[in-house]
């Protein structure tokens, strides 16, 4: 039985961030692969869309350069036959101020003969930046 | 088969759901429906988790009446016997000032004998916030925090010290 392609891009992408060790993650990579981390990118230089495999090694290096991956727990998980789709916890840690992160984050993947093509991140920013800067935002009360 | 079953409830849900049909939405689910919105609590308090089909009728009313008009666009769905997930891009007009929220949203659900047993429902919560409030969130933390969350002043492609650290 062959292993899906969400397993091994796992594996290679936890690598290319923990390690720098891009090689396997590069090799998984459609040449133009489709990808966006949803979230305020004046604030976190790694979120919103890039295009190619250039561009995705360059925003891996960037993530790589922040935070280190300690743990992650798939809450929910979706693997089609060319697709995959989890919920997450992940634990993080940022690299500048050594402070422990922990954000639910939700992917989707597509695959093309193996390699990825299209990648699409939800992450809940709300909870990311309160962790981030450290006090609660505050929030209007009204109606929404 | 079932996964095609499924894949059909699931649209039927999300054109009931998203055209305000209450009756069509609840047929797509089962009595004891789990949902879960992930959004801060404070702001969305008809939110969280919630059990039955109560809560996804009331979810409804709150938003036939907030917005005047709801739609949805599939960017992404993988559906199997049990289970589904996608991406949709959502589209909200306020009654209020006529503004348009668009949204990306993730969606996980489960199914059990044809029927949503399960749905939990994702958002990257400070765009959402952001424009359902109309206020900038980001920007704010940026200057009170100093040059510490400020973003760099180099091209991403420029080599060099990052400034934006998580």
């Amino acid at each position: 039985m062959t292993e899906h392609s969400l397993w091994r891009f796992s594996r290679a992408l936890h690598r290319a961030i923990n390690e720098r060790q891009p090689a396997d993650l590069e090799a998984l990579l459609d040449d133009d692969v489709d990808w966006a981390i949803y979230g305020p990118v004046d604030m976190f230089q790694f979120f919103g869309s890039r295009r190619g495999k250039a561009a995705v090694i360059e925003v891996i290096r960037q993530i790589a350069d922040n935070v280190r991956v300690h743990r992650f727990d798939r809450e929910s998980i979706m693997l089609g036959v060319d697709s995959a789709s989890s919920m997450m916890r992940y634990s993080l840690t940022a690299l500048d101020s050594n402070k422990p992160i922990s954000v639910r984050i939700a992917h989707f993947a597509q695959f093309r003969a193996g390699r990825l093509t299209n990648f699409r991140v939800l992450v809940d920013t709300f909870d990311l930046v309160e962790q981030t800067v450290g006090y609660p935002i505050h929030l209007p009360r009204m109606a929404v | 088969m079932s996964a095609e079953l499924h894949r059909r409830r699931v649209l039927n849900f999300l054109d009931a759901f998203y055209g305000g049909d209450t009756e069509a939405a609840l047929k797509c689910c089962d009595d004891d429906i789990e949902s879960m919105v992930y959004l801060p609590v404070e702001l969305f308090p008809h939110l969280g988790p919630r059990r039955g089909k109560a809560a996804i009728s009331e979810l409804m009313d709150v938003h036939d009446a907030r917005y005047s008009s709801r739609r949805f666009e599939i960017k992404f769905l993988v559906v199997d016997a049990e289970r589904a997930a996608g991406i949709i891009d959502v589209s909200f007009t306020k009654r209020t000032d006529g503004r348009v929220l668009t949204m990306p949203s993730g969606l996980f659900l489960t199914l059990r004998r044809g029927l949503i047993t399960e749905l939990r429902s994702f958002f990257d919560t400070i765009d959402m916030i952001a424009q359902l409030t109309g206020r900038d969130l980001v920007g704010p933390l940026l200057r009170e925090a100093g040059p510490a969350l400020r973003p760099p002043e180099l091209p991403p492609s420029s080599s060099g010290t990052r400034a934006n650290k998580i």
